[in-house]
């Protein structure tokens, strides 16, 4: 095999098992350690993708600043409107469909 | 082999790649953002509704979804390879590589429509006919509504993203057969092979959302 293909054909061959591990995983009675195990190893698998695919192990800062952004400002947002969500009992009112809700009659605590 | 026009913004060849390079990557970051709201709207459906989250992903086909994942994987190796070939000057090794991938990306659309039919068929499109075979009360089928949304919404905007994908890949094919200056560089197929392993990652994240979200029961 050509030597420089070799970490590209490695990392399609970990991306497989990790998918395996997942889906085996998945199938066991494992409580919250199932989601903490399928989002690891979804992390790892991204990060398989971005750092050896998408060159990101050999790119210039500038890059590498570029492609972290995104996922900062994310995190940065989930945070932020998890302030709103996390403190309320109920969905926002966007996401309710008008039957779904008891109609709010009088002036009594809602 | 002559090669691409070098455009009068840019001081050296190096450097116009780069700013492509770069500008994909600005893309590609704002592209996570636009993803970003029906991944944090599925985190507080998970939050509130854990229980319809579970009892709805358990209806997705598993099977199909793992396989499907595969394939998606595969074309990006495929993706990647065509990278390799197209820097070392191996155009038409680029354009079959390119070809392969573009095959891999339709197979994923044919597997994820069927996947789509078959929940049409058991009535778990959100809407006045939402109906699922295990419902019990009203607000658990209506969390389950919710998590269907979300996976419509989630996996249309994906498959249009990967026909954007096969478009890219399908035309590269052609395009490559044209010696620079006329036709595209050897970077191009970088620049397209970001934007469809940026695709993949997408999905690889949805993969455990959407299909193994307590698959077990527990």
């Amino acid at each position: 095999m050509d030597k420089a293909i070799r970490p590209l054909v490695l990392t399609w061959l970990a991306l497989l098992a990790l998918l395996a591990t997942t889906a085996g995983c998945a199938l066991l009675r494992l409580g919250w350690l199932n989601t903490a195990i399928s989002l690891a190893i979804a992390l790892a698998k991204a990060l398989l993708v971005a750092i050896v695919f998408m060159r990101l192990k050999r790119a210039p800062a500038l890059l590498r600043l570029a492609a972290v952004t995104g996922a900062v400002m994310l995190a940065l947002l989930f945070g932020l409107a998890m302030t709103d969500f996390a403190t309320r009992a109920e969905p926002g009112a966007p996401w309710q469909q008008p039957a779904t809700v008891a109609p709010r009659l009088g002036s009594g605590p809602g | 082999m002559s090669a691409p026009a070098l455009e009068p913004q840019f001081g050296s060849r190096a450097q116009q790649d780069f700013a492509r390079s770069f500008g994909m990557w600005v893309f590609l970051s704002s592209e996570l953002l636009f993803f970003g709201p029906l991944l944090f709207g599925y985190l507080v459906l998970r939050l509130h509704e854990p229980l319809a989250t579970g009892m709805a992903s358990r209806h997705t086909d598993m099977l199909l979804g793992t396989v499907n994942t595969a394939v998606l994987l595969t074309s990006s190796l495929c993706m990647a390879l065509a990278g390799h070939a197209a820097q070392g000057g191996e155009r038409r090794r680029a354009a079959r590589l390119l070809a392969l991938t573009a095959l891999l990306g339709a197979v994923f659309l044919a597997i994820k429509g069927h996947e789509w039919r078959q929940e049409f068929v058991e009535h778990l499109f959100p809407g006045a006919g939402f109906r699922p075979a295990d419902a019990t009360d009203a607000r658990t089928v209506h969390g389950m509504e919710l998590f269907f949304l979300l996976y419509f919404a989630a996996t249309g905007l994906h498959a249009l993203h990967l026909c954007i994908g096969i478009g890219a890949c399908l035309w590269l094919v052609l395009a490559l057969r044209q010696a620079p200056p006329r036709g595209p560089g050897n970077e191009s197929v970088e620049l397209a092979g970001l934007y469809w392993h940026f695709v993949d990652v997408v999905w690889i994240v949805l993969y455990p959302l959407l299909y193994l979200a307590a698959r077990s029961g527990g």
